[in-house]
């Protein structure tokens, strides 16, 4: 580990245990190490089932490793306090439908340990970003999937995070959305701040990430560049990413 | 502030995020109709206590006349001689109205002469058309119903109701899609959770508060009858709600159920009374002295453990007076006198049992995978 590593996953296993149902215990995560750096947007890639959303939820403390560590800025992920560094897209993110954008965005600010001129300076700005602005006093219950969408980028962004994990967040967006979280992603990127991105969204991936991780069956069956990725191992030839995904995703046990 | 809050300029402001919580949970209540549903309940008891009317005054009679459904020796009904005897009795729960109006020595002279000093008082609802009691002075006809208020509606019927209302604010919360982005937030687990119980725990206090107090006030302004000690419903109710949420918290961090958390909750509730009341039945029937050797232990282990809702019920209804007004209230007393019941123990055995299911409830939090 280096100064601008921002997490790292150190051997990293997980295994759920079930009361009922058989197999009584299911190997998430099957010792799986990496490390992703300050300015790096990595993507994280593989069929349903094959760990991504475990390995999200160990990076941000949502679930505790059974065997290897987890480290954010070379703090354990018991650290908490290095959780006010990261900003996160839920895949199916559910807001209290009682808030109004602005509320919720200033409730969340609020739990990040913002100071509250910042949270008032920061709000306004983060709704008109998101195209929110003219509906921010209206409950969140009168919202569309695309708009709880980008309420949702804008509350990753509320604490101007170092390090922002997005789970499929284009899903449920327009053209004009998906371009604002392109934007989003690139202005970041430029400041030298770390995305994970996951995605299922083949475009996504090629637009956005430098690097690329393809998880099968709790492994990584993949580490690198987006560009060798897409060598045809055989010809040496640039494929689609959708072609060279398809011998990896046929290994994936459901 | 660590080294890294530091480095990105955010201060640590616990406080701060658990009012937001706080706030929350009354923007969710309100949301949920909870708030309003409970403000209907508050204007349906200041409504029915602003109908209320009495009238009363202390004569002298017959003993004859005594109502059957008064316990023989109930202080509002007294021997002229035993009342004379009573006067003088330091720190007795003779009521002081009472003891006034026996220092009238034209009322002690009829007294003596007739045998018996009988209150006449009546207790109106709906505006004079309902007849409630007979046989009460007219300020403890308003105690009488000041009793009932605080015991059944806000101490059975509004605990249930308070325990249902609110069981689903947590378990909400606590739902994987509502709490993955809140749990990534810095602030500890356990501060989460703390702050919502705290948010419900505010929130019916300040549901109890308005009750009591309007009633309080309709009371009073109806009948001219102002009495303090009923205001004490408010820290007790909130007291006994904040015991039992506390379990309701725990149910909610292992289920996230809302079902769950209201029936557990409920039946807890109901079991805990079952417990305090037969506890409390065995000691009455064991005899004047060493009720230990006839109260089961494991009876006794149970009461000790459990919460006790009977308890702060009986020291709500002692400082009412309430041993003026019901059989049952002087088997209570029986248990004082035989030092079966110790209000100080009793209450934090109580607060014990919440701080431990809190602290249970946090730990488990702390562990659970999202």
């Amino acid at each position: 580990m280096n100064a601008t590593t921002t997490f790292e996953l150190k051997e990293a296993s997980k295994t759920y245990r079930r009361l009922v149902g058989a197999p009584r215990q299911i190997e998430a995560l099957a010792g799986v190490t990496l490390s992703v750096h300050a300015g790096e947007v990595f993507a994280l890639m593989g069929p349903n089932r094959a760990g991504k959303t475990t390995l999200v939820k160990l990076l941000l403390s949502l679930c505790k490793p059974t065997r290897g560590t987890v480290t954010r800025w070379g703090q354990p992920a018991s650290d908490r306090s290095t959780l006010g560094r990261i900003g996160y897209v839920h895949e199916n993110q559910a807001f209290p439908r009682y808030l109004s954008a602005f509320a919720l965005l200033q409730y969340y600010g609020t739990l990040s340990y913002l100071p509250e001129e910042l949270i008032q300076q920061r709000v306004p700005q983060l709704l008109h970003r998101v195209g929110l602005a003219r509906r921010s006093h209206e409950p969140i219950k009168a919202f569309s999937k695309g708009m709880v969408q980008r309420l949702a980028l804008a509350q990753a962004l509320i604490n101007d995070p170092d390090l922002l994990v997005l789970d499929e967040p284009t899903e449920g967006l327009d053209q004009d959305g998906r371009q604002m979280v392109y934007d989003v992603v690139a202005e970041l990127r430029e400041r030298g701040k770390t995305i994970l991105l996951v995605s299922h969204v083949l475009s996504d991936i090629e637009l956005l990430s430098n690097r690329l991780g393809v998880l099968i069956n709790g492994k990584f069956a993949y580490l690198g560049t987006l560009p060798d990725f897409r060598k045809d191992p055989t010809t040496g030839e640039d494929r689609s990413l959708a072609a060279a995904l398809k011998p990896f995703y046929a290994q994936q046990q459901l | 502030m660590t080294d890294t809050a530091k480095s990105i300029g955010y201060e640590q402001a616990p406080h701060r995020a658990l009012f937001a919580l706080i706030t929350d949970t009354y923007r969710q209540a309100h949301a949920a109709a909870v708030l309003w549903i409970m403000l209907a309940v508050t204007l349906v008891g200041f409504l029915l206590c602003l109908s209320v009317s009495v009238e009363g005054f202390l004569s002298a009679g017959p003993k004859e006349d005594a109502p059957e459904w008064l316990p023989p020796d109930a202080p509002a009904l007294f021997m002229a001689n035993d009342a004379m005897a009573y006067l003088g009795t330091p720190g007795s729960f003779f009521p002081a109205y009472l003891q006034t109006h026996c220092r009238d020595l034209q009322f002690r002279k009829e007294a003596a002469r007739t045998g018996v000093i009988r209150a006449e008082g009546k207790l109106y609802l709906g505006f004079g058309m309902i007849e409630v009691a007979r046989s009460r002075q007219a300020s403890d006809a308003v105690r009488f119903l000041e009793v009932l208020l605080a015991t059944t509606m806000a101490g059975m019927v509004g605990m249930v109701l308070a325990i249902i209302w609110t069981a689903g604010f947590l378990p909400t919360f606590l739902e994987p899609s509502a709490a993955a982005v809140l749990l990534v937030k810095p602030v500890p687990r356990w501060q989460l959770l703390i702050g919502k119980y705290l948010g419900v725990v505010l929130f019916v206090s300040v549901q109890v508060f308005f009750f009591v107090m309007f009633t309080w006030l309709a009371l009073g302004w109806r009948t001219g009858v102002w009495d303090a000690q009923y205001l004490l419903t408010i820290p007790v109710m909130t007291l006994q709600f904040a015991i039992y949420y506390s379990f309701s918290v725990m149910l909610a961090v292992v289920t996230r159920n809302t079902v769950a958390c209201a029936f557990g909750t409920l039946l807890f509730f109901a079991a805990c009374i079952v417990m305090n009341t037969s506890r409390h039945t065995l000691v009455i029937h064991a005899g004047e002295a060493g009720y230990l050797a006839h109260v089961p232990r494991m009876v006794e282990a149970g009461y000790w453990f459990l919460p006790k809702p009977v308890d702060l019920v009986i020291m709500l209804s002692s400082s009412l007076d309430a041993v003026n007004y019901f059989q049952q209230m002087f088997e209570y007393h029986a248990l004082e006198q035989r030092g079966a019941l110790q209000p100080f123990y009793s209450v934090l055995a109580s607060c014990l049992f919440m701080i431990v299911s809190l602290w249970i409830a946090a730990l488990q939090f702390n562990e659970i995978d999202y």
